[in-house]
Parts: C-alpha cells; sequence; structure tokens
C-alpha cells in the first residue's frame, strides 16, 4: 500500500465518521454516487465521473467506485451537467458494478 | 425543469450533431462546465443533442480534441428570432406603427355610455349623452382634456332630476354614472285644495271625514256631483262674547279634503239572454291547401278549393313569407290555408238556467266596485217565451262614493 493510498484511505474514513456523527447526507462529505430512480423511467445519477459508453439502449456511466449500468429502450439524457446525469426512457436494468 | 427550458429558449440554443467518439466528447463538454440536455442516440457513434447558444463557441476546441464532426441541425431561441427579425425592417416599422397608433387611439373617448343603478324613470339616456355632449364630453377627444368635475358638475346643473353623476373611464368608453333624485309621490305633491263630490247617487250611510267640512249628514240622499265634504273652511263667527276679544280672525282655509263617505248605491240592469245557442266545435278533421294569390286570381297549388269536403269548416289563413330576392318584389303571396271541420252544437237552457246566466251577465258589466259591499240583490223576470227571456237585477251595495273634485 503505497503512501498517497494510506492518505486517501484515512481521510474517506474521516468524510465517513463525519458523516455519521454529523447526520449529513453521505455523498456531500464523501466523493460517492448517489442514485436515484423514479419507476421505471427515469434515473439521476448525482456525482458522477463521466460516460463510459452512450446508446439508447445501454449505458455505461463512471461513478467514484466503479461503473452503473443501465439497460433500457429509448434512453435518452435528459440532461447531462459535471455533477448531475438525467436519463429518461424505459429503464429495464440498473446495474452497479463495482 | 421547465422553467430551465424557458430560459435556454430565451438565451437561444443549438441542435448539434456529433459523429465520433461521443462518449469522449461528451465528457470532454461536461469538464467544461457544458450543460448537455436531451441527448438522442441515434447510433452508437452518432448524437444529438441541445447546448447553449453561450457554450457553442468552445464546441469546436472540444470536438477536435475529442476527434469528433460537429453538424449544427438546428439554431433556436430568440437570439436567432431577434436576428431573423432584424433584417426584415418593415416588419419592425409596422409593429411600432401598430403599437403607437394603438397606444394614440386608446388615449381617445370613442364610446359614451350611461349607466344607472335603478331604472331611469324620468330621463332618458339619450338626454343625459347630449347633455354630456353639451358639456364637452362627446366621442372622438382625448381622455385627457376632459375636465371630470366640470362635466359632472354640468350635468347636474342642467338636469335637475339628476341627484348625483360619476364619471369614470373604462378603456376607450366613458361611463356616466347616473343617481336620480327620487320625486316624492304624487299624493304629497300634489296639496291643491279640493273637495269630495258624491261619485254615484245613493244614500249616505257612514262618514268619516280626515280633512275638510262635512256637509252631508247620515241618512241623507245625494246625487252624483254633490260636494260631500268641502275643502272650504269658513270661520265660524268669532264668539267673543265673554271678553275673549284677542282671538285673531281667522280666514277661510283651503284644505285637501279627505275622508271616507260609505252610502248606500243601486244598480239596475236589464238583460236578455236567448234560451237556444248554437256553438261551433272542432271535431278534429282539418285539410291543408297552398294558394299562390296574384292580383287577379288565386291558384291552388296543392290541396282542395276553397270548398271543402266538410259541410261545416273555420279556416285559417296565413301568409309564407316568401325566400326574398334582391331588387325584384314578388307580385304575389303564398298563402295557407287550414280548414277545421266544426260540427254544430245546438244548446237549450232552462228558464233557470237561463236566469243564472243573465245574472252573471249582468253583474259583469255593472261597474262595482271592488270594495263595495253587496247588502242585497233581486232578480225579476220581466218577459219570458220560448225564445228568450229578459230579466232584471237590481243590487244594492254598501260602498265609498267620495270623488276627489279640485276647486275652482
Amino acid at each position: 500500500m503505497s503512501k498517497n493510498e494510506i492518505v486517501k484511505d484515512t481521510s474517506k474514513k474521516v468524510g465517513e465518521s463525519m458523516a455519521d456523527i454529523l447526520d449529513l447526507p453521505k455523498e456531500v462529505l464523501m466523493d460517492v454516487a448517489k442514485i436515484t430512480i423514479v419507476g421505471s423511467r427515469q434515473v439521476t445519477i448525482e456525482n458522477h465521473k463521466g460516460i463510459i459508453q452512450y446508446t439508447s439502449e445501454k449505458m455505461r456511466i463512471s461513478v467514484g467506485e466503479g461503473e452503473v449500468i443501465i439497460c433500457g429502450k429509448d434512453m435518452v439524457i435528459k440532461s447531462i451537467a459535471p455533477e448531475e446525469i438525467n436519463i429518461s426512457g424505459t429503464v429495464q436494468r440498473v446495474l452497479l458494478e463495482k | 425543469m421547465q422553467l430551465k427550458r424557458l430560459f435556454s429558449y430565451f438565451n437561444g440554443y443549438v441542435v448539434l450533431l456529433v459523429e465520433g467518439p461521443v462518449e469522449r466528447f461528451i465528457n470532454f463538454s461536461i469538464n467544461r462546465g457544458v450543460n448537455l440536455w436531451d441527448l438522442e442516440s441515434l447510433t452508437s457513434s452518432k448524437i444529438q443533442f441541445k447546448i447553449p447558444l453561450n457554450d457553442f463557441w468552445g464546441m469546436r476546441h472540444i470536438a477536435k480534441m475529442a476527434g469528433c464532426r460537429v453538424t449544427i441541425v438546428g439554431k433556436r431561441g430568440i437570439p436567432f428570432y431577434w436576428a431573423k427579425t432584424k433584417k426584415r425592417k418593415l416588419l419592425i416599422l409596422g409593429a411600432g406603427v401598430f403599437i403607437i397608433s394603438l397606444y394614440i387611439l386608446s388615449s381617445f373617448i370613442w364610446f359614451v355610455d350611461v349607466y344607472s343603478h335603478e331604472k331611469l324613470v324620468h330621463l332618458e339616456k339619450k338626454e343625459i349623452m347630449d347633455t354630456a355632449r353639451r358639456a364637452g364630453l362627446k366621442p372622438g377627444i382625448l381622455k385627457n382634456n376632459i375636465p371630470v368635475p366640470d362635466v359632472e358638475r354640468e350635468i347636474t346643473f342642467a338636469l335637475p332630476e339628476i341627484a348625483w353623476v360619476g364619471l369614470h373611464f373604462e378603456g376607450t368608453k366613458a361611463i356616466i354614472e347616473v343617481v336620480e333624485r327620487k320625486i316624492p309621490s304624487e299624493e304629497y305633491q300634489d296639496r291643491d285644495p279640493r273637495h269630495l263630490v258624491a261619485g254615484k247617487d245613493g244614500i249616505i250611510q257612514e262618514i268619516l271625514v280626515l280633512a275638510g267640512q262635512p256637509i252631508v249628514k247620515v241618512g241623507d240622499t245625494v246625487e252624483e256631483g254633490q260636494i260631500l265634504v268641502s275643502g272650504l273652511i269658513i270661520p265660524i263667527e268669532a264668539e267673543n262674547q265673554q271678553g275673549l276679544s284677542q282671538i285673531p280672525v281667522r280666514e277661510t282655509k283651503f284644505v285637501k279634503a279627505r275622508g271616507i263617505i260609505r252610502a248606500r248605491v243601486w244598480y239596475t240592469e236589464v238583460c236578455q239572454y236567448d234560451l237556444h245557442e248554437k256553438t261551433f266545435v272542432r271535431t278534429g278533421n282539418k285539410s291543408t291547401a297552398y294558394y299562390l294569390k296574384i292580383p287577379s286570381k288565386n291558384m291552388v297549388l296543392k290541396g282542395p278549393t276553397l270548398g271543402t269536403s266538410f259541410e261545416n269548416f273555420q279556416g285559417e289563413y296565413k301568409v309564407v313569407p316568401l325566400p326574398k330576392l334582391p331588387y325584384v318584389k314578388l307580385p304575389m303571396e303564398l298563402i295557407k290555408a287550414t280548414f277545421y271541420e266544426v260540427s254544430v252544437v245546438e244548446r237549450h237552457y232552462l228558464k233557470e238556467e237561463a236566469i243564472i246566466m243573465a245574472k252573471r251577465r249582468i253583474m259583469e258589466s255593472l261597474p262595482i266596485p271592488e270594495n263595495a259591499k253587496i247588502v242585497d240583490e233581486q232578480i225579476d223576470v220581466l218577459m219570458d217565451n220560448d225564445q228568450s227571456i229578459v230579466v232584471r237585477l237590481i243590487i244594492e251595495t254598501i260602498e265609498d262614493i267620495a270623488v276627489p273634485k279640485p276647486i275652482e
């Protein structure tokens, strides 16, 4: 384990315990994604790290701890901004891969 | 979300088609803080999306970095629209002229109307409008040039029937709100002295004088036109025998005599009543015919001729309006005739029935006022044969016979 990784790991732990103590949302203090699914028609991912693959049937979106794979039909990115991505269409499967 | 759409419409946005490694392109653009929306993936290497006009200029650089080809599909929003409109000078000029003329025209008064909360009794709308016109309020003058208080005052002065006038504007319409003066009823207005005279012959039964000098007594027989209560009060001869010399000599007073004078009144009426009576009853059968009426003769178009198959009938004729032709007046009329078959019913009355009918007919014809009390009635059969009877009815009532009459 390199020194850099140890620092990163410690900061992560501190962030998590801070979030627990102060009862704050984890995605704010820690750099993790928040995925919201509304029925089968909308998926919102906050704190994403960019798109890996984009077609109307399959989307792969990189998040801090891995990637989110969304399969469906006629999917459209309603909006995309540095911190939030909004997907709508017929969502069939949402997969979080680490 | 909708608000965001609206903003982007105001600021303008561009629809772009990007070909190449699209994921790279998207990641580059979001890293540069460009917001994309409505991304549609057409094929795996072809997307279409919308970006704000402000961010469009950075696209070239991003596309070059990502190795993509960018095509503009559409330009939308106010800025593009404005740019397009700017080229059409005449349209802008027209819009400007329109707005200015609308503004100018709306600063004039074009209509004048009168409004009253209650129905106008003494005045007509036209009168008020004419007065307003004289006061300076008429269609076609500038709203600002109308001296509202002056117009209101002038209308109030000119028309004494008006208690209050309010003038206000609703757009290009001036509304004169009017409240009419309540004029006291005639009862109060009419203070002219008058007598009460007998309206009918009769014998006085009861006298109740509210104002005036009674002249008749109970039991008097009066004739029509005779004065019952005088409106002239003549002072009684001064009785200043016991040193009451200070009594001022009263003058003759004129009053409006009022009172109730009930009298016994007789009505006599003779009536003849036929014992046989013919009535027509419609049987329900009918036939319809159409005629064309030309100045010289009638032409039957359809249906039976005037002499229908019915033995007895009643006819109804109605003019059917012909379609109006311009400039030419047709010299003919279309007439629809309906014939109703009737059967003649002859009725025979018994003598007793006829007397009752005759009495009813007399009662209807006699001028007995509603508040009269019928005291006595007497029926005499004067003549009677197979054809008809003659009946005389005498009715005795007690009623108020006082009628006001002005003093000359």
